[in-house]
């Protein structure tokens, strides 16, 4: 009679799994990944007061010309944030009054140049002249996420077309100031 | 002082003097028996089945119980000699809970002088016999139909069972 | 004369005649086996969470981590078929794929929980401590022993996030992992 061969241990060691691998037969392990996404974002921070510069009046009465002490205390924009590197601009546009549209006759301006900077930012204030032909300051960059509080500040007021000129009278001379944080790729 | 030798003799045939007489015959029946037995001379073997679960799932491997054999021999010794299997089934002492199995039954088969016999550990005592007659050789004990009772994960442990074959001398 | 021939036959001694023998002769064949102890934890269901954004884009938490809502996993049809087995959570924060460290008032980190149920009685959870940096983001945990052989879809729920000291979060793709190990009640860190 023949004899059947019983298997052979290669049979047995197949079913033993990864037994030449570090983990046991009696020990399994899995990974859950876990991902999420912040984007680049600012926030411009909160105008601690009011959003306007109040200069009052803006002349010398007894010489009808600009007031050589303009002054307006600065504002703050609380709590301004970028979650990355980011850019700071500042553009202003004149003081220009606002009743007296017409082109004001000779000797007299319907306007007031000033410069506006945004500071606290960057390690150079962004700064924006209104009569300046060019504003290379105008944008400063940052090179991190960044949190704080920006200053923005007008002074060196100036006659649109100079000083010498009498400003024309007007109850409302407006200009704005505006301060942009980018985020930056 | 006359003695008297006496003999006691068993009783004892005389024969007769050779005369010219007729012969006579005497018959001494003898008489003599042999049991009929069965015997096993190798009367033990063990198959080793090693790891009886599926390393992808868990569950019985089937294939490593089912065509497994070992082989006995002995002999009987008389025409009417039968022989019958009773299989018990594997188990591990580690309770089986919910979607667990700890138990692997089986069907073993035995066969002698090309006769055979089977048993299934499903259900308990021995099975049916066989008359396997008057033979000397191998008895080739071979598992199949192998099982688990709910097709469930194998309970980890060391598992035993065994078959028996008996082989009576008549039945 | 006569001769005694004596023929002493002796009386044969027969043995009583057996009746007929009924002796059954028994062979036995052995079986043994065994079945390695094993554990496989079932395939995430999801393998990958994703929170989409996590800060907020307006409101006073603008930059900050939102409200997360929990996050379930299922890992269906664990098993261990042995008993004195226990569910292992490690949590590691998420973190900024941007490793420079954060500026003053910013996080690289956000952590949270990952709590392993229905296997034993009770739970297995990691709470993650990284700091605002990304430094020391894992944590483990270890739940109580089942003392059975046990088949159980596993949950893991992930809660609680939160970022150190609140702070606000480093623009970026932030990931982190969550391991669940099954095995031995007696298996070493």
């Amino acid at each position: 009679m023949i004899k059947r061969l019983t298997l052979s241990l290669a049979a047995l060691a197949l079913a033993l799994p990864g037994a030449a691998l570090a983990q046991q037969a009696d020990t399994s392990t899995k990974h859950v990944g876990v991902i999420g996404t912040v984007p680049q974002m600012c926030f411009g921070g909160t105008l601690n007061g009011s959003d306007t510069f109040d200069l009052g009046i803006l002349i010398d009465t007894t010489t009808g010309q600009l007031r050589s002490d303009l002054n307006a205390s600065p504002k703050i924009l609380v709590g301004s944030m970028c979650t990355s590197r980011s850019t700071i601009t500042v553009t202003a546009t004149p003081l220009t009054a606002q009743g007296f549209t017409v082109a004001p006759p000779t000797g007299f301006s319907s306007a007031v140049d000033y410069t506006a900077t945004a500071s606290g930012w960057t390690a150079t204030p962004a700064s924006y002249n209104t009569a300046a032909a060019a504003n290379a300051a105008a944008t400063q960059g940052r090179a991190t996420a960044f949190t704080g509080d920006i200053t923005v500040a007008i002074s060196d007021f100036a006659t649109t077309g100079g000083n010498a000129l009498r400003l024309v009278a007007d109850e409302d001379y407006r200009g704005l100031v505006t301060v942009t944080l980018a985020a930056v790729n | 002082m006359r003695k008297s030798l006496i003999i006691a003799a068993l009783p004892a045939v005389l024969a007769a003097s050779p005369a010219l007489a007729q012969s006579a015959t005497g018959t001494v029946d003898i008489t003599g028996s042999v049991a009929g037995r069965c015997m096993f001379t190798l009367p033990n073997k063990t198959i080793s089945l090693g790891e009886i679960s599926l390393a992808s799932n868990g569950k019985l491997d089937v294939s490593k119980v089912n065509g497994r054999n070992e082989t006995l021999t002995g002999w009987c010794n008389n025409t009417a000699a039968s022989m019958t299997v009773t299989s018990t089934q594997l188990t591990t002492p580690t309770a089986a809970t919910t979607g667990f199995d700890n138990r692997v039954d089986y069907t073993a088969t035995a066969t002698a002088n090309s006769v055979s016999a089977t048993d299934t550990s499903l259900t308990a005592g021995a099975g049916s016999g066989s008359t396997v007659g008057q033979f000397s050789g191998d008895i080739l004990v071979t598992l199949s139909a192998a099982s688990s009772p709910t097709n469930g994960l194998m309970v980890a442990g060391s598992y035993t069972g065994n078959v028996q074959v008996t082989l009576t001398p008549s039945t | 004369m006569k001769r005694l021939v004596s023929l002493a036959i002796l009386a044969l001694a027969l043995p009583a005649a057996p009746a007929l023998a009924q002796d059954s002769a028994t062979g036995t064949v052995g079986i043994d086996g065994r079945v390695t102890p094993v554990c496989i934890l079932g395939d995430p269901d999801p393998a990958l969470v994703d929170l989409g954004q996590i800060s907020e884009s307006s409101g006073p938490r603008t930059c900050k981590i939102r409200t997360i809502s929990p996050q379930v996993v299922r890992l269906p049809a664990s098993f261990c078929n042995f008993a004195g087995s226990v569910v292992r959570v490690s949590t590691t924060a998420l973190t900024s794929s941007d490793t420079t460290a954060p500026q003053p008032g910013f996080s690289r980190a956000v952590n949270y929980t990952a709590t392993a149920t229905n296997w034993a009685a009770g739970s297995s959870a990691a709470t993650s401590a990284a700091l605002r940096d990304g430094t020391s983001p894992t944590a483990s945990g270890l739940g109580s022993t089942q003392p059975l052989p046990r088949i159980a879809d596993i949950t893991v729920t992930l809660t609680n996030f939160t970022t150190p000291g609140d702070l606000i979060l480093v623009a970026g793709n932030y990931s982190g992992t969550v391991v669940v190990t099954l095995g031995p009640a007696a298996v070493p860190d």
